[in-house]
């Protein structure tokens, strides 16, 4: 699948409950103070809704920045 | 002849679900227990798999999506014309998502309250109707879950969902009782199944094994869960209603 990535980092400000424009794609997950195991289900879930796949989280855990996390994304098969 | 308390001979029992897991096995077991099927869910390819699975004739198929909840009690009244009328009602079908509180929709709420309670709802109202269901007799199995009784993260909705059932079960069981229905849930925890392998996909090997460390006797299998289903189908429960068949492994009561 393929992602647009203003709608990406738009998804994350609001998993994160950051202002609209907080969150760019060379962030690193490790600095962001609310990427928990709570927000990581929470990523996991919006994924699911919104992109109808279903990511693994040991993929997710190997994820180093924000950009990661979208080409795990586009590296995906759509379950939907 | 062997002596059988759980014989369903004669009996014909509907299915929701019964595409695969805890559905499907229900209708393998209460086949081999004398009934006869009318099994449904929404995939056909699928539901032929079960039919080919169960023991004995007259046996049957009938694909439907429950989320068309409005029309459920019509279905129900048009599959008792071509099939007989039924003397019990099984509700497998559900859904089960986890989504946190901070990204749970309206939509995926209602989905779930749609598929997991609305539709149990009206099937018990399609399955009491004259001429659907053999007079003064029946026994209607709610597919619940220990989810609605204990608290996890991540599943409001679906708990939720699951509770409302449990709920339904108790005001139906009296509701009910003076047309000789009798209802009843199980309330399952973890079994294997095709349900726990999509989620163990979004866990980890240490989620997992944290999950399956609070069963004291270890997760159950849909054969498990199947056995309560029956029991509460067969005369073996006649003088049970309006309760809640926990199957957990002891997860509730550690």
């Amino acid at each position: 699948m393929t992602t647009n990535q203003p709608n990406f980092l738009a998804m994350m400000d609001e998993l994160l409950e950051q202002a609209p424009g907080t969150i760019n794609a060379e962030d690193r997950l490790a600095d962001l103070e609310d990427w928990d195991s709570l927000t990581l289900m929470s990523f996991m879930a919006k994924v699911n809704t919104s992109y109808g796949l279903i990511l693994s989280p040991q993929r997710i855990a190997q994820c180093k920045t924000v950009n990661d996390l979208e080409e795990l994304l586009n590296a995906s098969p759509s379950q939907a | 002849m062997t002596f059988n308390p759980m014989d369903l001979s004669g009996r014909h029992i509907l299915v929701t679900g019964a595409s695969s897991g805890i559905g499907r096995q229900t209708s393998i077991l209460i086949s081999k227990l004398g009934a006869k099927v009318t099994i449904s869910g929404r995939n056909q390819e699928q539901l032929d798999n079960t039919i080919a699975l169960l023991e004995g004739t007259g046996h049957r198929s009938a694909a439907f999506d429950l989320n068309n909840v409005s029309r459920i009690p019509t279905w129900i009244r048009e599959q008792a014309a071509i099939g007989g009328m039924f003397h019990g009602a099984v509700h497998v079908a559900g859904l089960r998502q986890t989504i946190p509180l901070r990204v749970l929709e309206l939509d995926s709420i209602d989905e779930m309250m749609r598929v997991n309670f609305s539709s149990g709802v009206m099937l018990a109202r399609g399955f009491r109707q004259k001429g659907c269901r053999a007079p003064g007799e029946g026994s209607l199995v709610f597919l619940g879950s220990i989810a609605g009784l204990v608290g996890d993260v991540g599943i409001t909705a679906y708990a939720a969902s699951k509770a409302a059932l449990l709920g339904l079960t108790r005001s139906l069981a009296v509701e009910l009782a003076a047309e000789g229905i009798r209802v009843n849930a199980v309330a399952p925890g973890i079994v294997a199944s095709e349900m726990w392998q999509r989620q163990k996909a979004g866990l980890t090997p240490e989620q997992v094994e944290n999950i399956q460390r609070k069963y004291p006797i270890g997760i159950g299998t849909v054969e498990d869960v199947a056995n309560g289903i029956a029991f509460l189908l067969a005369d073996t429960s006649r003088w049970i209603t309006g309760t809640t068949l926990v199957m957990d492994g002891g997860f509730t009561a550690s």
